[in-house]
């Protein structure tokens, strides 16, 4: 099975099946845009991956190699985050540095299935949190007034204006 | 000499003045300090020790702003059924034999005369349209071997029939709004999760600081560099991804977060979105003003509320029972006279409309009403329309329903929680003879007339008792404030 040659970002080589690696979309298009499907010894840099992200991600993408292609966003059909697989879900056991790190890995190597995965994960942290509560889960520092407090204030504007 | 005493009796004074401040300090209430300086702009009130569980006192976690931590509220709110069995047993426990029989026959004669009442009712009902619950032509015709269908057909879930010829209108809007930006989520949100059950939190206190890990691995990673936040590495666009998967309640409560999060949602969703979702939680909700802005309304909806688990929990149930709904109604064929004197009370409502009371169910199971009472004439509440949450047990009209305001509202009576200490919600005292009209009407009177012998918070029935004016004035501020956007809408 030919082979390719991922860089990362601290230049670590990873000997990759181009099956696995055809699954980032940036990966796909670079390889046959530049006509490097052929080369054996061709290097794909990746300069915004770390090799120990794009191993998480290559771990995946061997997992997953054999999953069909996710359809195109559709709006009709719900999005649902109760259904990542138990696999997917110990996979994602990681703190929260390494998951938006793979959450950006997979913005910029397009691979889609990685991506709603680690989108769900995060939207399943927000899901049913007050805002306080999501605060501090995300470590999000409060630069704003909630809207109730907002709210009080207009109010008392309108009473002065009367 | 004579010039020290003076002296002397001038530095007495001055201490003497001091430790009466100090100690006026100290005796007060917690909030009176301010007090001075609030009642030149406005007269606030907030619930002393508001910052920690006001039942656990924040021994088994944080209660991130709400009245109760996360556990608690699990445990006395969120075990709906488990409170149903603590009633069972209740009942075995006291007051002897004689009280179940007499109880059934009651219930026997009570489900004949419903059921005519109900015919009666129904025939004579001839515009169902116009009120949200139609009362089936159905029961008018009941025999009994038509009994194990009748609770799937039972009262028809308003929500999704009334708001299907609504809906066309929102989508229309959102044709509208997704021209001038095509990035917009969809109007159709998923569905909203229901809060954390009791069984996390004890797996939870069980394992040991689960959650403090959680908590610790968020702020080690914000250590290693604040520019690791996640509002800070995440672009908009990814975020949007995420936000897609919220429901409504989560997306606007994401957007109480932060800024940028504000933004982020603000920009990219659509007022048709709002409205419809304001329509779906709040059904009774009438809007007056003539084209509010529905993000802000929906907000201060939110906002207004007691306790936003309470409000996560009843979207989420209402929905689940929704979908749930044909199965759960073939599985329990036997609550049929629960339905019919559902039905009854449904109906019956409507003739109170002038009291200033109304209540709709939220699921087919009628498991969970909301209901609306707007504030007498003539006491500080005048003006407000304060909603509540009703849920009825399995095995009512045997047992008392659960009845919480959601609507901010200051009353001694009435907890920090949204709960209502009224007698009659006691098993003891609760009787066949009243139903949900004569509950909200009671708990209309309850806010002309405070019971301050028993409070909710005494600290209230306190101010009531002493200090009228000024508990008059609060209850006015936080009727302004929380429960009169039907008339002024946020800006």
């Amino acid at each position: 099975m030919p082979s390719i040659k991922l860089q990362s970002s601290d230049e670590e080589i990873f000997d990759t099946d181009i099956q696995i690696a055809k699954c980032s979309g940036t990966i796909k298009t670079m390889l046959e845009d530049c006509g490097m499907e052929d080369d054996e010894n061709a290097i794909v840099p990746l300069p915004n991956v770390n090799s120990t992200i794009l191993r998480k991600v290559l771990t995946w993408a061997h997992y997953h190699k054999d999953d069909p292609q996710p359809t195109e966003d559709d709006e009709s059909k719900e999005k649902r985050t109760d259904d990542i697989i138990s696999w997917d879900a110990d996979f994602l056991k990681v703190d929260q540095g390494t998951l938006f790190e793979l959450i950006l890995a997979a913005n910029y190597l397009d691979i889609k299935g990685l991506l709603e995965l680690t989108c769900k994960t995060v939207a399943n942290m927000i899901k049913g949190k007050t805002p306080e509560e999501i605060r501090k889960t995300f470590n999000i520092k409060k630069d704003f007034t909630p809207a109730e407090e907002e709210q009080v204030r207009k109010e008392n504007e309108w009473c002065e204006e009367k | 000499m004579t010039s020290c005493v003076p002296a002397q009796q001038q530095k007495d004074q001055e201490q003497l003045l001091k430790e009466l401040l100090s100690s006026g300090d100290e005796m007060d209430d917690p909030d009176d300090p301010d007090q001075d300086h609030h009642q030149l702009v406005e007269p606030t009130f907030s619930f002393s020790n508001s910052n920690t569980c006001w039942v656990c006192n924040g021994y088994y976690g944080p209660n991130f702003g709400e009245p109760l931590c996360g556990a608690c509220h699990a445990f006395l709110y969120n075990a709906q059924r488990a409170e149903e069995l603590l009633t069972e047993l209740s009942d075995d426990e006291d007051s002897g034999n004689d009280e179940p029989p007499f109880k059934d026959k009651q219930e026997d004669e009570e489900t004949e005369n419903d059921v005519d009442i109900m015919g009666f009712e129904d025939l004579e009902d001839p515009q169902p349209a116009a009120i949200p619950q139609h009362p089936n032509p159905q029961p008018a015709m009941e025999p009994h071997d038509q009994q194990p269908a009748q609770p799937v057909i039972d009262l028809p879930q308003p929500a999704p029939e009334a708001a299907a010829p609504r809906r066309e209108s929102p989508e229309h809007d959102f044709e509208h709004e997704r021209a001038i930006n095509p990035f917009l989520l969809p109007i159709k949100r998923p569905r909203a999760t229901a809060p954390l059950a009791l069984p996390y939190y004890m797996h939870e206190l069980a394992d040991g600081r689960a959650r403090v890990h959680e908590y610790n691995s968020a702020s080690g990673s914000g250590a290693s560099g604040s520019s690791r936040n996640i509002v800070n590495i995440i672009p908009v666009e990814v975020m949007l991804k995420i936000f897609a998967y919220l429901d409504d309640m989560s997306l606007w409560m994401a957007s109480e977060v932060c800024k940028q999060w504000h933004d982020i949602v603000g920009k990219n969703t659509a007022q048709s979105m709002w409205k419809a979702y304001i329509k779906q939680r709040w059904p009774l909700f009438d809007s007056l003003a003539d084209n509010p802005n529905w993000y802000r309304l929906y907000g201060a909806l939110m906002s207004s509320c007691f306790c936003r688990t309470c409000l996560i929990e009843m979207g989420g149930r209402g929905q689940d029972a929704q979908e749930a709904g044909p199965q759960l109604g073939d599985r329990e064929p036997g609550n049929v006279m629960r339905n019919n004197f559902l039905r009854g009370e449904a109906n019956l409502l409507n003739s109170y409309d002038s009291e200033g009371i109304s209540a709709i169910p939220l699921d087919r199971q009628n498991n969970y009403w909301q209901a609306t009472i707007l504030g007498p004439p003539g006491s500080p509440y005048e003006g407000g329309k304060f909603f509540l949450f009703i849920y009825f047990p399995e095995r009512y009209p045997m047992t008392p329903p659960t009845v919480r305001f959601l609507t901010k509202i200051l009353h001694p009576n009435v907890s920090r929680h949204g709960d209502v200490g009224i007698d009659i919600f006691q098993q003891h005292n609760w009787s066949l003879a009243l139903n949900v009209a004569k509950v909200l009407l009671s708990v209309q009177s309850l806010l002309t007339d405070p019971y301050t012998e028993v409070c909710m918070e005494p600290e209230l029935g306190y101010i009531y008792e002493h200090e009228r004016e000024r508990f008059e004035q609060l209850v006015r501020s936080w009727t302004w404030k929380y429960a009169m956007y039907e008339l002024i809408a946020p800006r």
